[in-house]
């Protein structure tokens, strides 16, 4: 259709999804857990949260965490998000293709032909299909590599983390109850009053 | 017995198996209805009085047999010897003095017809072909007995001026058309004229309700009629679905021989010189009647042919604005209403003629009776079927067509696709098609599937995440039935669909099989003392907050930070690797064409 007035609403339409792209951040790594409104007010710090859309998960392992896509007032605060958001949850700009309610690009026909199996360019694109196949097989053992060694470190934070608060507790306990000086006291070394 | 076979194919061998047995069912003989009058026909709003001969009148629509029929719908008509029906368009309907009930109709092609003009251009199976030209095979006058039954054909022409169909249209055509064929010229092509024969090209694309009330005198009414219309199409169809289970056995004796080609008798009345465009026509009686004269003698045999003098009457000028309030036209086969297409200019359909409000009952009917053309004999007999009656009161509804039953509107249609989802893998009619372009969108892969594949389907393209290939789109697709789900997938994989930019289309059933919540997540640690905090926040909060480097969880924090970058640093490399890899092949096939 190349009515140049539809051509317009549409490219309106997809200019002002792409300010809106813009103006989202993505942000992956995020708890299954976190409810909208948890999300929201998190973000909030950085300014106004226009809408948060969780994308839905319709492939990939169930373990692959969430992805959030959140829509800023402007496009800096997105960009303030972005750069100061830290870990584990990722943030990082939204793409176009990320969004499922998009509108088409505009003015764009689908064009399409079955190509005939005696024609040239058969081959290649059976070569083709192979190597996308390919490629899938390979991005799906890579998340799963991601998602083993994610959780590695996970568990070796946890082990560090564990025992860092136990030995913290331990020391709190310690100067609470006032062993800590008396033991000061012998090594004659200095230590704070007990807390109370 | 018939009702179990028609159970088992899938709508798509439903739709050609009832058009085919139409075309047989047809070819019966009819009881005589000689004399009497039409008892089933009624006229509908009427448009206007012939100008020369006042006692014709010119109706916007007419009811027959229970199937109304509007200005600019498609219907089926019998050509005596000819095993297929023709598909032809209601251009005008008027009644002469003498009390006969005429059509002009305007006529489409079928591929068959024109196969040897066809060349290299490979038609789809539902595809049709507009007559166009100034030959005089172009468009006939008949009797409104020769009308066997509604048709509905699509315009899916990338003309301007054309409304695209909405999916629900699609769905609902039985037949499309995007080219015409000029009869003089021997000429398929993709352009359409301003007008033909004699009408503005506009009235046979595709209509759509004008939203301009000031227009439409009869605008009250319209929404009424959309929705019945609407229900009447599902019926519609499941009747179609039916026909298949009910039509007798055919009888082989009365297939006569298949006479294909037309032939176009030199005689050329010229149909643009009709005087349509002027405002003072002449009788008219001459060009109309020699126009009607004029007919594919192999094909339209025994048409009902105007003898000239009677009852041809000219037909108000076409550009008198003073005679009839511009109305706009409305879907001439299908209900009009666009969920999607962007609002059309209506400033394209300012057509002075008061074109009567097209139809918006559309939707096949079918053809309840057949019947051979009336010659100008009279005393041509035909017999509708024995218990035919009782065939066009009361279908029981047996097995509707699956794309009823699973009929969805659009706007629930987003909630419930994970469900959609689950009980598409389970009865194994989901599909993943990969290398999509990445920004289609869902719709787009509909139409795709629609038009290339001949199925209807629902599809979803999965949104992008930081490691999914930004070259490559994927969608899951949800076919009807099985069936449609693995002939998709094999035909894609023995044959290749090449998208544009050289991509071919891959369809698999590979995805996992369980698509569950996500469980337990990585990556949090519970600190104990987190108990005073709320407990929906205690489980998120941790990456609630951005750590300051004398923070306990600053360590930690960097730790995943590394690990984040190595996996980046990962998926950029196997990213690039791979869009080399069909860079190389794409640079075999063409050098110039290098993706990434």
């Amino acid at each position: 259709m190349a009515n140049p007035e539809e051509e317009e609403g549409e490219e309106e339409k997809y200019e002002s999804f792409l300010s809106r792209v813009r103006r989202t951040v993505y942000v992956d790594e995020l708890t299954p857990h976190a409810s909208k409104s948890v999300v929201e007010s998190a973000f909030s710090q950085f300014g106004t949260v226009k809408e948060v859309i969780f994308l839905p998960n319709y492939l990939g392992p169930k373990e692959l965490p969430t992805g959030v896509l959140i829509e800023m007032e402007s496009e800096q605060k997105a960009k303030a998000v972005i750069e100061t958001v830290s870990q584990p949850v990722r943030a990082s700009a939204a793409r176009p293709a990320m969004f499922s309610d998009r509108p088409k690009k505009p003015g764009r026909r689908i064009q399409f032909r079955w190509v005939d199996p005696s024609d040239d360019e058969f081959d290649k694109a059976q070569r083709v299909k192979r190597l996308v196949r390919k490629h899938t097989a390979e991005a799906a053992f890579m998340i799963k590599k991601q998602l083993e060694e994610a959780e590695e470190l996970a568990k070796q934070q946890s082990e560090t983390v564990t025992t860092h608060h136990k030995k913290f507790e331990m020391i709190d306990k310690l100067t609470y109850d006032g062993v800590a000086q008396e033991l000061a006291g012998r090594y004659n070394m200095k230590c704070g009053p007990p807390h109370r | 017995m018939k009702l179990k076979v028609s159970m088992l194919l899938s709508p798509k061998l439903k739709k050609m198996m009832s058009l085919f047995m139409e075309d047989l069912f047809m070819l019966q003989p009819k009881s005589n209805r000689g004399g009497e009058e039409h008892p089933d026909f009624k006229w509908g709003d009427k448009k206007a009085v012939g100008r020369t001969d006042k006692s014709v009148s010119f109706y916007e629509s007419f009811t027959f047999e229970d199937v109304e029929y509007r200005l600019f719908d498609c219907a089926y008509f019998q050509i005596h010897g000819q095993c297929e029906t023709s598909i032809g368009k209601l251009i005008r309907m008027y009644e002469t003095s003498s009390g006969e009930k005429k059509v002009k109709v305007l006529w489409f092609f079928r591929p068959m017809d024109i196969r040897s003009y066809l060349r290299d251009y490979v038609p789809q199976w539902d595809e049709l072909f507009l007559a166009c030209g100034d030959d005089p095979g172009v468009y006939n006058i008949n009797d409104v007995d020769t009308i066997l039954g509604k048709c509905s054909v699509v315009c899916l022409s990338d003309d301007r001026r054309n409304p695209l169909p909405t999916r629900r249209e699609l769905r609902n055509a039985r037949y499309v058309f995007s080219r015409t064929f000029d009869t003089k010229r021997k000429i398929i092509s993709e352009d359409f004229a301003d007008a033909i024969a004699g009408i503005r090209v506009e009235k046979f694309f595709n209509q759509r309700i004008d939203k301009d009330p000031l227009k439409r005198p009869y605008s009250s009414s319209d929404p009424v009629k959309y929705f019945r219309s609407e229900s009447r199409l599902e019926k519609n169809y499941d009747r179609d679905g039916k026909l298949t289970c009910r039509t007798s056995p055919v009888k082989k004796e009365v297939l006569a021989d298949r006479v294909h080609v037309k032939k176009y008798p030199p005689v050329n009345t010229d149909i643009t010189s009709r005087g349509l465009k002027t405002k003072t026509t002449p009788l008219g009686s001459p060009l109309v009647s020699g126009s009607s004269g004029d007919h594919k003698p192999s094909k339209r045999r025994k048409l009902v042919l105007n003898t000239p003098d009677s009852d041809c009457c000219p037909e108000p000028g076409e550009k008198k604005v003073t005679k009839n309030p511009p109305l706009v036209d409305k879907a001439p086969s299908q209900t009009s209403v666009s969920a999607d297409i962007t609002s059309r200019g209506l400033k394209t359909k300012t057509t002075p003629l008061g074109s009567p409000l097209g139809s918006v009952s559309s939707g096949d009917h079918k053809p309840s009776k057949t019947r051979n053309l009336v010659l100008n004999t009279p005393d041509s007999d035909y017999f509708p079927e024995p218990g035919e009656k009782k065939l066009t009161k009361n279908p029981p509804l047996v097995d509707k067509a699956p794309s009823q039953t699973i009929g969805r509107s659009s706007w629930y249609k987003k909630l419930n696709f994970e469900e959609e989802l689950k009980r598409a893998i389970e009865t194994e009619r989901l599909v993943l098609f990969e290398n999509l372009e990445p920004s289609y969108t869902s719709m787009e892969v509909e139409n795709l599937c629609r038009q290339a594949l001949k199925e209807r389907v629902d599809a979803k393209m999965i949104p992008a995440s930081l490691v999914s290939n930004p070259h490559i789109g994927r969608a899951l697709v949800i076919f009807y039935t099985k069936k449609a789900a693995d002939n998709a997938i094999s035909r894609l994989t023995r044959e290749c669909l090449m998208l544009d930019d050289q991509r071919p289309l891959v369809g698999s059933r590979d995805f996992p099989k369980e698509v569950r919540e996500c469980g337990s997540f990585t990556g949090h640690q519970r600190l104990v003392d987190r108990a005073l905090m709320s407990i929906s926040k205690r489980k998120a909060v941790s990456t609630a907050h951005c750590t300051q480097p004398n923070h306990i969880v600053h360590e930690l924090a960097v730790e995943w930070k590394a690990l984040h970058a190595k996996s980046e640093g990962k998926w950029k490399r196997l990213l690039e690797e791979q869009a080399k890899e069909i860079n190389i092949i794409f640079r075999r096939k063409n050098p110039k064409n290098v993706r990434g």
